[in-house]
């Protein structure tokens, strides 16, 4: 019996969609059985960032209307044999499906995989009542803005008011040397606001950007530094305790020389 | 035996004098001369008062005494009691107004003064008493509250929601949403914060927002209505005692 995770965050555009596709191909890498979820009805994403737009047949609304069977809908990975997705419909709207629906959908699905992870749309609406119908826990997705910090409040009271207690937080894109400088909230400021665990932080890297687009999710690139973030991520799921980074060796003189000189 | 005659005990408030007054008047004036000559000035600016146990001296000795310590530079102080004598009621009307009393309402301060002038004790007005909702967790953005009464919450209000209480707000962690007390039109009613940092408040018919810029302040604050005006005042606690 696997755990169904729902990604969620509440503002648009945080990084939702390439956490899902990362923690799930960490998870995937380290061999456990995998299944990305997207339930961005009308707004397909996770797809592409995988990399796997191109042989969706039959998608999650087809599934729940009984078009066709759930094992012909799995789209598998073509890099991970235990890495599933079951993609969204993109020709039709958040209301193809209902709660009762998605949890029926999950309890299936826990059956065959050790992880389902689920890529929540933005918002608070059905696509979002949708998302976390079946979920055993929640990940929240913020970036250090006052605006995703806000919508990760809003978000983290509807979880807790749908019985999915005790969330993790993910904060994504943050920029070490702007929150020395004192131009971005650090970790500190967020937890103190959501008072919630965290789970890890990802520092801004533009290698997201590449690989998002090329559809191999970072988490495979060693060089990454977001890609080690998603990784340690992966094993914390697990249950692993592994140290948060420390994002901000790289910022003095000092550490860089050593580095460049190869004592680092 | 002129240790027993006289016998000079410090207190935190200043010296008591203790006189066994059974002794002859005239041994007791020379017992105090010699005690307090023989400190060579040590209770210079002392102040001082006298303990008599059960027995009391006739004013005109009590002068005398007095006097003979005035001229060796103490101070006489009628204020400074025997630990175990502390008269409870009269050393409660010295302390000034204390904070606490400010934030009652007019009406309930002098009655919880008469009601308690020794033990500062909270207590309301029988028609001033109202229901109160304990919230027991932070109200995160999008959660409101509504309530008939006083409201205590023992977590955070975070921006983007609303307390709305008719009564009092009281707040043990941080305030940073909404909130309205006395939402009847009390302008009574307080808003009180472990960390008051709030996008607004309002009190009564009263509304205010902090000033741009404002930091959150590193103690308690006190938020209440003086001549149409908001207050924020610190909070502190030693005053509470």
């Amino acid at each position: 019996m696997g755990e169904v995770i729902v990604i969620t965050s509440g503002k648009g555009g945080v990084g939702k969609t390439t956490t899902s596709a990362n923690i799930g191909t960490g998870l995937a890498a380290m061999g456990y059985k995998v299944v990305l979820v997207d339930t961005d009805i009308g707004l397909r994403n996770l797809d592409v960032v995988l990399g796997l737009e191109n042989r969706i047949v039959y998608d999650i609304v087809d599934v729940t209307h009984g078009h066709c069977r759930l094992k012909q809908a799995l789209i598998k990975d073509k890099r991970f044999e235990g890495l599933h997705l079951l993609p969204a419909a993109q020709t039709k709207d958040k209301t193809a499906v209902s709660p009762d629906q998605m949890r029926e959908l999950c309890t299936e699905l826990k059956k065959d995989f050790d992880y389902v992870i689920i890529d929540c749309p933005a918002g608070i609406e059905q696509g979002f009542k949708n998302a976390i119908a079946g979920a055993d826990r929640a990940l929240v997705v913020t970036t250090p803005e006052v605006s995703a910090v806000r919508d990760a409040d809003r978000i983290i009271g509807l979880l807790e008011a749908a019985e999915l207690r005790s969330p993790k937080l993910i904060v994504n894109r943050l920029r070490p040397r702007m929150v020395k400088s004192g131009d971005m909230m650090s970790i500190d400021d967020i937890i103190e606001i959501l008072a919630i665990d965290l789970l890890g932080v990802i520092p801004e890297d533009e290698m997201i950007v590449i690989t998002t687009n090329k559809g191999e999710p970072a988490v495979l690139d060693n060089k990454s530094r977001a890609g080690q973030a998603y990784r340690n991520m992966a094993r914390r799921i697990t249950g692993e305790d592994v140290p948060l980074m420390d994002l901000y060796a790289d910022l003095g003189l000092v550490n860089r020389l050593k580095k460049f000189i190869g004592f680092k | 035996m002129s240790a027993d005659v006289i016998n000079i005990k410090g207190t935190k408030n200043g010296l008591v004098i203790m006189i066994d007054p059974n002794k002859d008047f005239e041994e007791l004036k020379n017992t105090l001369k010699t005690k307090i000559e023989s400190s060579r000035g040590f209770f210079k600016g002392a102040k001082f008062t006298f303990h008599l146990g059960k027995h009391n001296l006739t004013d005109e000795n009590t002068k005398e005494l007095e006097a003979i310590c005035c001229q060796h530079g103490l101070i006489v102080d009628n204020g400074i009691a025997w630990p175990s004598q502390v008269p409870a009621k009269e050393h409660i009307s010295k302390t000034p107004e204390i904070l606490r009393e400010k934030a009652m309402s007019d009406k309930v301060r002098p009655l919880m003064r008469e009601a308690s002038p020794s033990i500062p004790t909270v207590g309301v007005l029988e028609s001033d008493k109202k229901p109160c909702l304990f919230v027991n967790k932070s109200l995160r953005s999008g959660q409101r509250i509504k309530f008939d009464g006083n409201v205590f919450v023992f977590g955070d209000i975070n921006p983007g929601s609303e307390v709305t209480a008719n009564g009092d707000i009281v707040v043990m962690g941080s305030l940073r949403g909404v909130v309205h007390a006395g939402a009847n039109g009390n302008n009574d009613a307080i808003i009180m914060a472990y960390k008051l940092n709030p996008i607004q408040l309002r009190i009564g018919s009263v509304i205010s927002r902090p000033p741009e810029n404002n930091s959150a302040s590193r103690y308690p604050e006190i938020a209440r209505i003086r001549e149409g005006q908001m207050l924020i005042d610190p909070y502190l606690t030693h005053g509470l005692k």
